[in-house]
């Protein structure tokens, strides 16, 4: 009985293909794709080629800084940037808000800098056209448009009576319409995700074939998911008009609705100490490591313990026992009550007094 | 006639029961959006308060010393001395360039939560304005805020497309006017 699926999907393409509508819709869709997907490759070209000029760079003023004293070496620290993945180029996700690079120093632990957001134009936050996006806002649009009609449509032309009584039965109909929008929907949506993590791949970038097989499973679910909510939704709507009413209002609830909703409501419900408050909060915390009358107190305390007679330089390389060392992991387990309480799990490992260490 | 045809249109649309759902989602909507634009502002001026408070504990401290310095109550070495310059301006000194919320931020909070309004003015700072930013959900920042301007600008749209877009409904008629 594929006799059913073969036919109903045939009967399905051919009927998409005479809709102009249809067809125009679908063009606009893989050229907006073909758009996002050319714009992607050149912003992750150009985001390698700046990275590894910079990692060059920076490697180079490393190796280059002549004989050193480690702890001059460390103490003024190098600049290491994030790795990018070839699936970037499909995908950029929160890349654009996130620091690319952090400087990496021995006393201080230091934020991510360098948000790619921070030197774009603003329109470019107002429409932020990645393959991704593309896909998984016009994909639905797309299935609903192609869709809502599937069953709503024969229905109220009186065909549907007459397929059933042909002998075809519900499940089959349904897995024949469901693999024609599945079809459609793979030849304007695959070679553009396709191309996108081929530019990702040729800019030399790195490539995990698990994430990918991962990143589509997620997608196939996604437009899946889509395709038989549109399905269903034709085949229980009172009409092919109200099922398109009540699909696009679904795909503006869960495309420009629901994640600002639910991200607003997260940060309701655990707001987050606004940064200066936070940097505030740890620099309290941490004020009696090196207050000088502490350090004192400390040097008599260890002096006492271990008959340590002379603090020296040389016990920071030497000894455990170091003075600086001391009132930093003596503060760490009270910095880590601030970090917890705030969310941040981070160990700030941090001294004020550059003239003393170097 | 086309005051006739309004009241008509009118009449029409108060006559769906959509209309009076669609009315009170947005009423929602608005008022969702708005109480989230005055919670940034108001997040902002915490924070501003916050490091002018900063600022003045910083300052009070320093005089203190400077006062048990006079008294001769205390010798800190020179680099955290609230009287030597150096010491004053790299130990002590506390002081932040502030961009306060305009009167109308609450209606739309467009890019400033991406660009600082709070700046720690340091010395030793390395590159401006690269570390003065908000700690942010980078996701959030991505989808954007859920402010009045995104009600107006994505939502609105669509409300006004529900509500039009069989808007010469009742066939009949229309058929009756146009004959």
């Amino acid at each position: 009985m594929t006799a059913v699926i073969r036919w109903t999907m045939r009967k399905e393409l051919k009927e998409m293909r005479r809709d102009r509508r249809l067809i125009w819709a679908s063009g606009i869709a893989l050229a907006l794709l073909l758009v996002a997907v050319g714009i992607s490759a050149q912003h992750c070209r150009t985001l390698a080629r700046q990275k590894a000029q910079a990692t060059a760079a920076e490697r180079a003023r490393w190796l280059g800084q002549g004989e050193n004293n480690p702890h001059g070496a460390a103490h003024y620290g190098i600049y290491v940037f994030k790795p990018q993945t070839a699936l970037m180029a499909f995908d950029p996700g929160i890349e654009t808000f996130v620091g690319a690079s952090v400087w990496l120093e021995a006393h201080k632990q230091n934020e991510f800098v360098y948000r790619p957001a921070q030197d774009a134009a603003p329109v470019q936050r107002f429409v932020q056209l990645s393959p991704a996006t593309a896909v998984q806002i016009l994909g639905p649009l797309l299935i609903i448009l192609l869709g809502f009609g599937a069953l709503a449509g024969e229905r109220e032309q009186g065909t549907l009576r007459q397929i059933l009584s042909q002998g075809a039965d519900g499940p089959r109909l349904l897995t024949g319409k469901a693999l024609a929008l599945a079809a459609v929907l793979l030849v304007i949506l695959a070679p553009a995700a396709g191309a996108a993590f081929m530019s990702g791949v040729t800019f030399g970038l790195a490539f995990s074939g698990l994430r990918l097989l991962l990143m589509v499973l997620a997608y196939v679910l996604y437009l899946g998911a889509f395709l038989f909510l549109t399905l269903t939704v034709s085949a229980w709507a009172a009409s092919a008009r109200s099922a398109l009413v009540i699909l696009l209002a679904f795909w503006a609830v869960n495309c420009f609705l629901a994640p600002r909703t639910v991200a607003e409501l997260a940060e309701t419900v655990y707001p987050l100490p606004s940064s200066v408050e936070w940097k505030n909060a740890m620099q309290t915390e941490m004020a009696p490591g090196h207050a000088v009358e502490v350090e004192e107190r400390l040097k008599a305390e260890l002096q006492q313990r271990y008959g340590v007679r002379n603090f020296h330089k040389s016990h920071v390389v030497h000894r455990p026992l170091f003075r600086q060392g001391v009132p930093e992991s003596r503060t760490q387990g009270r910095k880590r009550d601030t970090f917890h309480g705030t969310g941040f799990r981070t160990i700030h490992v941090r001294n004020d007094d550059p003239f003393e260490s170097c | 006639m086309l005051i006739t045809q309004c009241k008509h249109e009118l009449r029409q649309l108060a006559a769906d029961r959509l209309l009076y759902a669609l009315i009170v989602l947005f009423a929602v909507l608005i008022a969702y959006g708005l109480w989230n634009g005055e919670r940034w502002v108001r997040f902002q001026e915490r924070a501003i308060a916050a490091a002018h408070q900063e600022e003045a504990t910083a300052l009070t401290r320093a005089k203190q010393q400077a006062e048990r310095i006079r008294l001769g109550q205390e010798k800190p070495r020179w680099w955290s001395s609230s009287t030597d310059l150096r010491g004053f301006l790299w130990y002590h000194l506390v002081s932040y360039a502030v961009k306060p919320p305009a009167p109308l931020a609450a209606l739309a909070v467009g890019q400033s939560d991406l660009y600082p309004y709070l700046l720690k003015v340091d010395t030793g700072a390395r590159a401006g304005f690269t570390t003065a930013y908000e700690t942010a959900n980078p996701r959030k920042l991505l989808l954007g805020p859920f402010d009045l301007a995104f009600v107006i600008i994505y939502l609105l749209p669509l409300f006004i497309l529900a509500l039009s877009y069989d808007l010469p409904r009742p066939i009949p008629c229309l058929r009756a006017r146009t004959m």
